[in-house]
């Protein structure tokens, strides 16, 4: 800005310098040569009366600096010139001033003449014996006058340009200070008022500008949180297969513990499975818009994890670009779905293994195979095969109501000691059979419940302690209260249960050992069923065992 | 800009990576074909090993080329060195891996007299240990490769109390015998992959942290 200023100024000071220059130039030339002229008159006149008297020793003696001086003949014949190299054979008969000076007295002309190159000033004034005396000078011209000025002149633009150099540099620093200082913000103090509408839409865009990078990175941080906090492993690859982001969760899943151990490489870094890698490939290839990879397994401390991967191919502008892939954690829904084949198995199982034998006896006995005396037999075993499957039916159905939340809610406030004592009274005859001694302990505790679940949860308890007792054991079932819980115990003096069967005992259909349940009936779904029951009411079970000595189940009710 | 050679570092692992992946794929596919006496796994762990072979010269000869060409020194070069190595036992256990295959194809069609509870959790040791001493080199983890070779006591562990249970096998019925041998080698194939996968984690071990440290005793 300083520049182009300053550039302004100095051709606006060169062009006055020069025109004023040229004016004062012409003026003084003006002058000078009005000055000269006069001289030269006065020169002559007085030349010519020295002529005129005839008191002057030679023409030499006429010569007076470089005024040149003609003496011509009344008839144009040059007498005398002082000008050595003035050809004196000429006829200066027809010049102006000498056909004025023979006229009127005097003249005078001015001219270009040959011999100087430049203006020559005559003036010619007639002698009293009709000579013509002429003085001639070379008038000062333009140039001679500009030589004379130039020295100061150069002198004077020189002194002008650097001032206005200076000057320029300070207007321009005051011009601009208030634009660099500028307070957007702040219009009514910029003194330009030219540039406060400038101001304002500058200001209105910065705070629009602003907005948006506010938004994006909100939108940035959303999104970063979103994928750093999910549960899924991500990964994002190039269509070279080389890592651009990944989450930690996938960092977790395969135990990398830091990210740019992976960043930058191969996704094979991260899971190096052959089945993945194929998948890998194809969906970097774009030949599928989605491909699941199920079961890959990863060893953890915890134990062996399976995962499902899901990889989706990043097209732009139409070509693969890459992939995002995700790893899901599917190792409970396999655990679970290991479970409901294994139950649907074992009901399957305990379902057709009594039909098989009813199917077997009632085609006997329809064929005749059957001896009369036998019938009885045969229908007493069909009848209690048939039990049987009722009984697990029966507590199949109570399984899935549990399952599916349609158990009964409707509680009632009772006393369970008093139903403890009338269970152990109608196991009486079932205890003396197995030689198996019960007893009641504890005191008379009120809860808010479903009987028939609870008496059902008793039944089993009571039943299990009889059924895997030995010879003179004995059942005994504590019920107290604990603050605003009710807490039951039953322990026998048993089989027990060994240690790694321990955990899975409430499972359905499992069986610490499988040969026995013939032999001691049941379904192998009472501990589940009793468990469910007590979760049902807010409870909890806890199990203590030891082998050949027996076991204590506690469970503990809420009151209300 | 990555360096070419930097790139063709990249590459070395990748390839080893892929080799590895393919080595692993081939213990778990045995094992699952000796549990299962399934003949068509094992032909499946066959073509693999081929795969293994071809992958095995492969990369060895882009170890050489880089040794020749670009002179490595230091880092470099003890990553292709051991790369070098760790190839050769990645191969072994290919082979081994087929060798197992081999038993259960001979040994398909006949009645199953039994099986040691031990053989599959081997299967499962010396897969983790080949899967995690490589893992170990991705992490540049030299205490996991340690883990790794400490881990070996465990398939030898495995191995002895095979050994016991076929030895019941046969005192029950001597006609077992036969099937007691073979299950036996196989037991022993995956005692030696143990044995390559702690080759494989000392050389992870010597490419992170430069030192060449034996397991203790041998």
């Amino acid at each position: 800005m300083h520049r182009r200023i300053f550039r302004s100024f100095a051709v606006l000071v060169l062009a006055s310098v020069a025109v004023l220059a040229v004016a004062f130039g012409l003026l003084f030339m003006n002058r000078s040569q009005n000055h000269e002229k006069e001289a030269i008159r006065e020169k002559a006149h007085f030349i010519a009366g020295l002529l005129n008297h005839g008191s002057f020793e030679s023409y030499n003696a006429l010569r007076v600096g470089d005024t040149r001086i003609t003496l011509i003949s009344p008839r144009g014949v040059t007498l005398y010139d002082s000008y050595a190299g003035a050809d004196i054979t000429v006829d200066r008969g027809d010049r102006t001033e000498f056909i004025r000076a023979a006229a009127h007295g005097n003249g005078e002309a001015v001219r270009p003449s040959d011999t100087f190159g430049a203006d020559t000033f005559y003036y010619a004034v007639r002698l009293a014996d009709g000579r013509v005396l002429r003085l001639s000078r070379t008038l000062n011209n333009l140039n001679d006058v500009f030589s004379a000025m130039l020295p100061m002149l150069t002198a004077v633009t020189l002194a002008i340009v650097c001032a206005a150099y200076f000057l320029t540099s300070r207007l321009t620093r005051r011009i601009v200070k208030p634009l660099a200082d500028a307070d957007f913000e702040r219009t009514d103090e910029m003194p330009y008022e030219e540039i406060v509408p400038f101001m304002q839409k500058i200001n209105a865009q910065r705070q629009e500008i602003t907005g948006q990078i506010h938004k994006l990175k909100n939108r940035a941080e959303t999104i970063d949180a979103i994928i750093s906090n999910m549960r899924e492993g991500m990964v994002m690859v190039n269509a070279k297969g080389n890592v651009m982001t990944v989450n930690q969760s996938a960092l977790d899943i395969f135990g990398i513990p830091k990210k740019k151990l992976v960043v930058d490489k191969n996704i094979r870094h991260i899971c190096r499975d052959a089945e993945f890698m194929r998948c890998v490939e194809l969906c970097l290839a774009g030949e599928y818009t989605e491909i699941a990879v199920p079961q890959i397994i990863k060893n953890t401390p915890s134990g062996e994890r399976s995962y499902n991967a899901i990889l989706s191919p990043v097209k732009r502008g139409g070509v693969n670009d890459g992939a995002i892939v995700f790893f899901l954690d599917v190792t409970e829904q396999r655990k679970a779905e290991a479970q409901r084949r294994e139950f649907t198995a074992n009901v399957s199982h305990e379902l057709k293994t009594p039909l098989t034998s009813v199917s077997a006896m009632s085609e006997m006995m329809a064929n005749g195979m059957v001896k009369d005396g036998d019938t009885a037999v045969f229908a007493d075993r069909i009848s209690r095969q048939i039990n049987r499957l009722a009984l697990v039916i029966d507590d199949i159905i109570r399984l899935s109501e549990f399952d599916e939340g349609k158990a009964a809610r409707d509680f009632t406030l009772f006393d369970i000691f008093d139903m403890a004592q009338t269970i152990i009274e109608a196991f009486k005859d079932k205890a003396k059979e197995k030689n198996v001694s019960i007893s009641l302990e504890g005191y008379p505790v009120q809860i808010n419940a479903n009987s028939r679940l609870i008496e059902e949860l008793l039944y089993n308890l009571i039943d299990n302690g009889i059924k895997y007792n030995r010879e003179n054991g004995s059942v005994t079932l504590y019920i107290r209260e604990d603050g605003e819980r009710c807490i039951l115990s039953v322990s026998d003096t048993g089989i027990g249960i060994p240690p790694e069967h321990q955990p899975r005992v409430f499972e359905r259909f499992y069986r610490v050992d499988a040969s026995r349940s013939k032999q001691t009936g049941g379904t192998g779904l009472g501990l589940s069923i009793v468990k469910h029951i007590a979760e049902h009411h807010g409870g909890k079970i806890s199990l203590e065992s030891a082998e050949n000595k027996g076991t204590k189940i506690e469970i503990t009710l809420a009151k209300r | 800009m990555m360096r070419r050679f930097d790139k063709q570092l990249a590459e070395l692992g990748n390839m080893l990576l892929e080799m590895s992946a393919l080595a692993e794929r081939s213990i778990s596919l045995a094992a699952r074909a000796l549990i299962k006496r399934d003949a068509g796994l094992a032909e499946e762990v066959i073509r693999i090993e081929e795969e293994v072979n071809l992958k095995e010269r492969e990369v060895e000869a882009l170890c050489l080329k880089l040794l020749l060409q670009q002179q490595p020194v230091a880092k470099d070069l003890r990553l292709i060195s051991s790369v070098l190595k760790i190839i050769t036992d990645l191969e072994r256990i290919g082979d081994q891996a087929a060798d197992i295959s081999g038993i259960v194809i001979a040994m398909d069609g006949g009645v199953s007299a039994g099986q040691s509870d031990y053989i599959p959790q081997m299967g499962a040791a010396v897969i983790k240990m080949v899967s995690e001493s490589m893992d170990a080199f991705v992490k540049k983890d030299a205490k996991l490769a340690r883990a790794v070779i400490e881990y070996d006591d465990v398939v030898d562990g495995l191995f002895d109390s095979v050994k016991n249970d076929l030895i019941e096998l046969i005192r029950a019925d001597k006609a077992n015998g036969g099937q007691a041998i073979d299950l036996l080698m196989a037991a022993k194939y995956f005692e030696r992959i143990g044995d390559h996968a702690c080759n494989i984690a000392e050389w992870v071990a010597y490419s992170v942290t430069g030192k060449r440290k034996g397991k203790k005793g041998k």
